[in-house]
């Protein structure tokens, strides 16, 4: 017994998760062409994979920010982000979208019989003053 | 067991060696949905990620890296360093200019790493065995036409002439 739970619980630790952090806390700044910044927004979807390519779990980009993952599916990849992206431009009402970039980190347990992997994709929403 | 040992060795050397990636992600569909446009006015298309990373003796001897090279049949490459700006931008670049797009917020991301770990304890000679990583992240635009371009000119000089009208009533309050 102690050890499905132990089991269950390094499993909950170690599951993939997909992530959506934004701040709006810009004090009253403008972009420099007169647009107003709506959110600053920071995506994060990870997953862990045994010898580097099989994946064991990694985070739902369906379901961002809830305890969510898929078993023995890679879904770490740059499309998921920008899905996720896409849904959040949807519901903040921005009309431009700057600065968006990817980036990848991988950390390695046990040389490298598991690895963490997570793509990052972050992006800033802008609304002109047209269009409110 | 013996049997298992050879695919478990190939499986070893293919993760350790470096590995070149390109990925993309469609845009268009954010374009279509929101009728979001990039920070220059373009309409982004693909999201392009291009990365790679390899293995280094004394930071300088390259061991092993992804093979960068366009249309290599061999994933990795040996004893020749691939991990560079030039030509990973190269075939950023490239496929940009193949598919007639524009490039927007092109930034670079390196890592470095000069402490090998072995279960998380990092041998105490730095620069014995290096790991370094580049990646270069970037939006493909559809590229713009002379009318576009026009366009584009008129929107910026409508906002400049908002943003200066805005300001006016401020600074003669002061």
């Amino acid at each position: 017994m102690k050890k499905a739970l132990l089991f269950a619980f390094a499993a909950v630790i170690a599951a993939g998760c997909t992530t959506v952090q934004y701040t709006n806390e810009y004090n009253g700044i403008k972009a420099d062409d007169g647009r107003t910044p709506i959110a600053t927004v920071e995506i994060e979807n990870s997953g862990w994979f045994l010898l580097g390519f099989i994946p064991i779990a990694s985070g739902n980009p369906d379901q961002p920010g809830k305890c969510s993952c898929k078993l023995f599916e890679n879904t770490v990849k740059l499309e998921n982000n920008c899905s996720v992206l896409e849904r959040t431009v949807m519901s903040s009402g921005a009309d431009s979208v700057v600065n968006i970039t990817s980036h990848w980190t991988d950390e390695s347990a046990f040389v490298i019989l598991l690895k963490r992997r997570a793509c990052h994709t972050s992006a800033v929403l802008l609304k002109s003053e047209d269009s409110e | 067991m013996r049997k298992l040992m050879f695919p478990i060795c190939v499986a070893m050397l293919a993760a350790c060696t470096g590995c070149f990636t390109m990925e993309k992600a469609d845009m268009a569909s954010i374009n279509k949905a929101t009728g979001v446009r990039s920070d220059r006015g373009g309409e982004p298309r693909e999201h392009l990620l291009v990365s790679n990373y390899g293995w280094y003796l004394f930071n300088r001897i390259p061991l092993a890296c992804g093979n960068a090279r366009k249309g290599a049949g061999f994933p990795w490459a040996f004893f020749y360093n691939d991990v560079d700006e030039s030509k990973i931008q190269d075939r950023f670049t490239d496929y940009a200019a193949e598919n007639d797009y524009d490039v927007e917020d092109l930034v670079m991301f390196n890592s470095e790493q000069v402490l090998l770990d072995i279960y998380s304890i990092p041998i105490p000679i730095p620069y014995l065995c290096c790991y370094r990583e580049m990646q270069l992240s970037g939006v493909l635009v559809k590229r713009r036409t002379e009318a576009d371009e026009a366009t584009k000119r008129a929107i910026e000089m409508k906002r400049e002439m908002k943003a200066l009208l805005d300001r006016l009533p401020k600074e003669e309050a002061k």
